[in-house]
């Protein structure tokens, strides 16, 4: 019966809309673990090129970025194309010094007319969005005793930060 | 046209609204009826076998689900199970729990795309809106579970890489209820409606020993009487846990095969509220597997929403896979299906989409 | 002229038709584009069925060579006024399939292009930042630059990229041809119809036998009640000299599956058809021969299928054929962290 259909469909027709209307009137879609644009803490970063290594889309370069970094003596940073990034977070996750994180910034920040803008430097590694996805995060799901272990090992290795290096 | 044995050659796709995406038939037609129809594959090739071969274990990963786009999940946790079986490890219950949920999600938003791509080819727009904003209720869930709406990265080799977020039984609970009452809104205006109707019942009729010789898995077999299905004979994860039934048709047409996917979807929402109920937040959902593999051969078998897939990994020892070999689990329906129905039925091009869309294929699972 | 122009340029911003093109995976996020979640409709865009009716084209992920080529031809039968845009990020750089040897790398190469929106894969709110852009920036600019053009060095380009491909096709012949001569290293002992290794759990029995006997062995399991044809699994030894090949049957009563093991020498990978025994092994057999390059006896259309259009080299998953660096080198200038 076609009947059928258009008793559901009046039905439909006086609930409320379902569309989100963005970007005029609604906010984008975010979540708290949304996967989007990286952070970089620069002072935690050893240059040590995991991420560069674990990248399967083969986006991340180590860079020379010139300055005074007492843990990161050739200073050596990742770049991240965010042109080429599929936001899998593998980069975050193998991290060992905990010097990346993702953003809930995603396409609608990062649309550009000039695709150059999104090749992005390590001192452009800025938040541009809110922090979602952390290491913590990410090692929650081993055995506590597990992650408890390497998350301290984390720490351990920012807090040897001094200014002598 | 009147000259006998003098056949009309047409490109359906595959820039066509009815074209299960971008893949294209080569068709020749006598007046009306499709005679002959030959597949054009290739435009969604990217040789992900190769691919895996330049990456190691874990960025693999990313790569092993995205050439299912409709349906990633089962894909993602074969590859997951099949390495895992290399290293011969046991993941905790916890992350067998959650890949159950993530597949069936997956399971129930790939058929919830499938309705909106037949709703699209017999005209009946108005279910195929209603079933996207279901299934846009799943990709929420999904973007805040796992951090991304179509591609998830949930299950790694060695477990699921997120625990669960507060309220996380709840709110999915809430997703699944009103998933479930759109579903049954969608039956009912779709199954019952009979322009539906008349476009799919007898059409496309497959019989079991039919479909077998053809190599069909999945719904399109289960519509044909024949209740096969790897999570009941030979589970993985844990489906001989839960308790499910495989929905199966008996007449084996587009309206049967429709039928069962809508019980498919029902059965999903009871497995994944009965996996709710078994999750432990205090125990792990992953364990730490070693960076070099042994050398040996992974093997898994899983489910997916268009049938079985298998996943066999070949290793010599380190830390990238020497051969990965997946199985294409739409190259049946859209090869010798086709070919088989158009032969034994009168199929006028009109009814072609329609008839696709009962299939379900994925084209860039053909491809790769 | 200045109302009319006025009036064009307002209308034109409100009714873009986009062309039905769903190229690849960042289509599955335009039905919720499109439709109920973010109803992109308001604004007046609309998927046309055909080029002739549209205005705009928006790229939606990787770019196979194959798609490349459609769209050119497509896009040519576009009317002016016409736009290119691109979402996903294999569009701009390649992405995830930097080193895929079927898909070129960036849209810009061939077609001006008016925007990106990067993500892996966007979602349908990103979409939303492009079209505000798009309809505000329509109405500023001059009526001249309602165009992206395709870029007059598009089809030298991919003709001289097809060129390197046969280039290497022709030395990886020549190769193979002074390798026919080198023994087979490779120990191979006939077990059917016993298994040499079994497993329980996923219910697989892998049993071996030479090559000439496997029709025997395809029917005889056929009869046994293995009618479901899963997958021929190939796998390249270039040490050893051979390529082992397994055809994997199904029991669908029980679950059961038969691994059927065999060998071809990789100099003159050839092998009888089973296409006649199971019909799926017609096309399995035809993706198998231009991925590997075995030769199936007896097959009647054993010609190119998937790579048509794809790829011209040399049979893309043999061990000695290295595409990733191949691709790296014509595509990347050689770096392969760049784009």
């Amino acid at each position: 019966m076609v009947l059928s259909t258009i008793k559901n469909a009046i039905k439909y027709m006086v609930k409320k809309p379902y569309t989100r209307q963005v970007p005029r009137k609604d906010d984008k879609y975010r979540s708290e673990n949304l996967r989007g644009a990286h952070i970089l803490y620069m002072d935690r970063c050893t240059g040590c090129s995991m991420c560069q290594r674990v990248c399967p889309a083969a986006c991340i370069d180590m860079v020379v970025v010139e300055g005074d970094w007492p843990r990161n003596h050739r200073k050596r940073f990742p770049r991240i194309d965010h042109s080429k990034c599929t936001f899998c977070a593998l980069c975050v996750e193998y991290c060992p010094f905990n010097a990346l994180s993702m953003t809930d910034a995603t396409g609608f920040e990062l649309f550009t007319t000039d695709k150059s803008r999104t090749l992005k430097m390590p001192q452009d590694l800025k938040p541009i969005g809110k922090e979602t996805l952390t290491k913590q995060k990410l090692l929650s799901s081993y055995a506590p005793s597990y992650a408890l272990k390497k998350f301290v090992e984390t720490l351990e290795g920012s807090r040897k930060v001094s200014p002598n290096g | 046209m009147g000259d006998k044995g003098k056949l009309v050659q047409v490109y359906f796709g595959p820039q066509h609204p009815g074209a299960p995406g971008n893949i294209g038939y080569k068709l020749w037609l006598d007046g009306e009826r499709i005679v002959r129809a030959e597949v054009i594959p290739g435009f969604l090739h990217r040789g992900f076998e190769k691919m895996m071969e330049n990456r190691t274990w874990e960025m693999s990963i990313t790569l092993s689900y995205r050439f299912c786009v409709e349906d990633p999940d089962p894909l993602e946790i074969a590859y997951a199970l099949a390495v895992e079986d290399l290293f011969s490890a046991e993941i905790p219950e916890n992350a067998k729990y959650i890949r159950m949920i993530q597949a069936e999600f997956s399971r129930i938003a790939s058929h919830m795309f499938w309705i909106h791509f037949i709703g699209g080819s017999t005209g009946l727009r108005t279910p195929a809106y209603w079933a996207v904003t279901a299934r846009e209720e799943i990709l929420k869930w999904f973007g805040w579970y796992a951090g991304h709406r179509v591609y998830h990265n949930i299950s790694v080799p060695g477990g699921v890489r997120y625990t669960l977020p507060e309220g996380f039984i709840e709110r999915t609970l809430k997703v699944l209820d009103f998933v479930e009452k759109t579903v049954k809104d969608v039956e009912k205006a779709l199954m019952r409606n009979s322009i539906f109707k008349a476009r799919t019942i007898g059409m496309g009729k497959l019989s079991t020993k039919e479909a077998l010789e053809l190599g069909v898995t999945g719904p399109v077999l289960r519509a044909t009487g024949m209740p096969y299905d790897i999570r009941k004979a030979r589970p993985y994860l844990n489906y001989d846990k839960v308790n499910f039934e495989v929905p199966t048709g008996s007449a084996g047409d587009s309206y049967d095969r429709c039928r069962v996917r809508f019980q498919e979807i029902y059965q999903s929402i009871r497995i994944i509220r009965e996996s709710l109920s078994k999750l432990d937040p205090s125990e792990p959902f992953r364990i730490k597997l070693p960076i070099v593999a042994p050398a040996g051969e992974g093997i898994a078998r899983v489910e997916t929403a268009r049938g079985e897939y298998l996943v066999h990994i070949v290793s010599t020892r380190g830390r990238q896979p020497y051969r990965v070999r997946l199985r294409s689990t739409s190259m049946p329906l859209l090869t010798t299906v086709v070919n088989y129905i158009i032969e034994n039925e009168e199929i006028t091009i009109a009814d072609f989409p329609v008839l696709l869309a009962s299939l379900d294929p994925c084209a860039p699972d053909l491809d790769r | 002229m200045g109302i009319l122009e006025k009036i064009f340029k307002w209308s034109f911003s409100r009714s873009l038709w986009m062309i039905h093109y769903c190229s690849a995976c960042g289509a599955v996020e335009f039905p919720p584009l499109v439709m109920s979640p973010v109803d992109w409709e308001r604004y007046g865009y609309m998927p046309a069925p055909s080029p002739r009716q549209s205005d705009i084209y928006i790229g939606m992920g990787y770019l196979t060579k194959k798609t490349v080529k459609f769209f050119l031809n497509m896009y040519r039968q576009m009317p002016e006024p016409k736009f290119v845009a691109a979402g996903c990020n294999c569009t701009a750089t390649g992405g995830l399939y930097w080193d895929s040897y079927a898909t070129y790398k960036r849209l810009d190469d061939f077609v001006e292009v008016e925007g990106w929106v990067p993500g892996c894969m966007p979602m349908p709110d990103d979409y939303t930042a492009f079209i505000e852009y798009f309809r505000r920036n329509l109405k500023e600019r001059e009526i001249e630059k309602y165009v992206s053009r395709i870029k007059p060095e598009a089809f030298k380009k991919i003709m001289e990229w097809e060129k390197l491909e046969r280039e290497w096709l022709k030395e990886y012949e020549e190769k193979m041809k002074k390798e026919s001569n080198t023994p087979i290293q490779y120990d191979f002992a006939e077990t059917y119809p016993k298994c040499f290794e079994k497993d329980e759990a996923k219910g697989i029995c892998k049993t071996s036998i030479s090559s000439t006997k496997v029709r025997k062995a395809l029917k005889e399991l056929k009869d046994k009640g293995y009618v479901l044809f899963i997958n021929i699994n190939t796998i390249d030894w270039p040490k050893k000299g051979v390529i082992e090949i397994f055809y994997i049957v199904e029991n669908p009563s029980s679950g059961e599956q038969v691994w059927v093991k065999t060998f071809v020498p990789r100099a003159n990978p050839v092998i009888d058809s089973v296409h006649d025994i199971y019909p799926i092994a017609y096309y399995i057999e035809r993706e198998v021969y231009e991925m590997m390059g075995v030769v199936f006896s007896g097959h009647p259309n054993l010609k190119k299928w998937i790579l048509e259009g794809n790829w011209d080299g040399p049979p893309p998953l043999r061990k000695d054929v290295d595409t990733p660096s191949f691709v790296v080198k014509t595509m990347y200038g050689g770096y392969r962290y760049g784009r």
